[in-house]
This record gives C-alpha cells, sequence and structure tokens, in this order.
C-alpha cells in the first residue's frame, strides 16, 4: 500500500479503474507505476509472449520467457501487490473489440508498439469521449526532455517526442520507454486526482 | 496614393506543419481530435491563425 497518500486519495485510486492498451514496453512499465502509486483494478489487453528481446525495457524476466505477458504481468503485479482486481485478456485488440473492452474504465492508456494500432484506439475510442493517454516517439537513446505532453482536447493527452519511431536501425530501449510509460502513469494519477497534468 | 494590399493569404494546416518541419507522411492527430493519416491534403484544411492547434505525429513504438 502506498502510504504516501491520504484516506481520500487511496479511496480515489482504489475506486478507479485504468484500460492498458498492450502490455509490452509502454503497459507493462505503466501497470507498475499504477500498481505502486496505489491503483488496483485493470484491464490490460495483449495477445503476445515474454520473448528474448523485450527484456531490455519490458517488465518481465528470464524464468518467464515463452510465457503470456498477460500471466507474466498479473504474476508481477500480485508480487507488488496481491489485493488486485485485475482483468487480464489474452486478446488482440481491434476496431471491433477495443470500445467493449474498455467499457468500464475510467482512462484508457495506449500502450501499443505499432503506429496502426495506436491509430486504432485513438479513432475508436476518442468519439467516445473517453479519457485517454498515448504516446508516440520513445525510441532510441538521449533527448529525455524532447519526450513531451501535449494536451489534444480535454480528453486526451500525447506523451513521446512525436518523431522517433522504431525503425531504421533505431530501437525502443528501457530508459526512453521508460520515461514515456512513468509519464503515462503519472498523468492517470493527476487525472485521478484532480491535479494539474 | 496607392494603399499596399496588406490581404493575408490564407493559412492551411499544411502551411503551418511545413513551419513546423512535419510532413504529412505519418499519421498526424490535431487537439480537437481529428486524425489524418498519411498523404492526407492537409493543403485543403484550413488554419485559423489566432486558434491554437497542437499536433500529434503517431509513429511507432512502445
Amino acid at each position: 500500500m502506498n502510504t504516501y497518500l491520504t484516506e481520500n486519495e487511496r479511496r480515489i485510486l482504489e475506486g478507479a479503474r485504468i484500460g492498458i492498451a498492450g502490455a509490452g514496453g509502454l503497459g507493462s512499465n505503466c501497470a507498475v507505476h499504477l500498481v505502486r502509486a496505489g491503483v488496483r483494478r485493470l484491464v490490460i489487453c495483449d495477445f503476445d509472449v515474454v520473448n528474448e528481446s523485450n527484456l531490455n525495457r519490458q517488465f518481465y524476466f528470464r524464468d518467464q520467457l515463452g510465457r503470456k505477458k498477460v500471466d507474466a504481468l498479473e504474476e508481477n503485479l500480485r508480487r507488488i501487490e496481491p489485493d488486485l482486481d485485475l482483468d487480464m485478456r489474452d486478446l488482440r485488440l481491434d476496431s471491433g473489440n477495443i470500445s467493449a473492452v474498455f467499457a468500464d474504465c475510467d482512462i484508457v492508456v495506449e500502450a501499443f508498439d505499432s503506429a496502426d494500432a495506436k491509430i486504432m484506439l485513438l479513432q475508436s475510442l476518442m468519439p467516445m469521449g473517453k479519457r485517454l493517454v498515448t504516446a508516440s516517439g520513445l525510441a532510441g537513446w538521449g533527448r529525455s526532455g524532447e519526450i513531451v505532453l501535449r494536451r489534444m482536447g480535454p480528453n486526451v493527452i500525447a506523451i513521446g517526442d512525436g518523431t522517433t519511431s522504431v525503425g531504421n536501425g533505431i530501437a525502443p530501449h528501457s530508459p526512453r520507454v521508460g520515461i514515456a510509460a512513468a509519464m503515462e502513469a503519472n498523468t492517470v494519477i493527476a487525472w485521478l486526482l484532480d491535479r494539474p497534468v | 496614393m496607392d494603399e499596399k494590399n496588406t490581404e493575408k493569404a490564407a493559412l492551411s494546416l499544411k502551411d503551418v506543419l511545413d513551419a513546423k518541419g512535419i510532413d504529412s507522411k505519418t499519421t498526424i492527430v490535431d487537439c480537437q481530435g481529428t486524425i489524418y493519416p498519411p498523404g492526407s491534403d492537409l493543403a485543403s484544411v484550413p488554419y485559423v491563425e489566432d486558434a491554437k492547434i497542437e499536433v500529434f505525429r503517431v509513429v511507432s513504438g512502445g
């Protein structure tokens, strides 16, 4: 339990349900930050398994290679806080199911790796007026100060440098991905506690 | 005396993005929630000069 929270803050964070689309570098690390902060109810979707290339940035361990990410992440999160209400979906999200999956979530965190999936989430959930946090442009090294937060209307926060894509010799690495994941989690908490994002 | 024609040419979203060094090859999202896929005709999208437009380019990685 986060012993730094007031009783009211704890009640707010424990009562919220947060959706996370993707359990990779952004999603796994964002989930860890949320749980450590005091969030207890999460809906997390990912269809993939833990592989060697994930270990440079995703919150998994070598003895979890080959396991479903949703299973491995649930195990890791419960090691931090056993008393969690987790809805872990071994599921590939698409425009046909994403609205239903996150219907009961107060805020949804976009944590995909592909640009197409990020677009799909924005196109599907923005019209619903759902509060969203998305990230784009977080590959490579250095330039930490270029990972910034942009307010895209009242309900959407975009985090990243908006430029540095994975590909052409540029890879995702823990520090920059971690910064973006932490900013996504920090935005969620600020929204829940009605603090400036 | 002839008056100088001070009427400004209408700006487009493409003009604004060109000034920022952002091309239309990637997906752009603006603060109104409008999504412009790659190759969108941003020159046909009018830009209201005094309106605060925030745009965000969607690229892969996560």
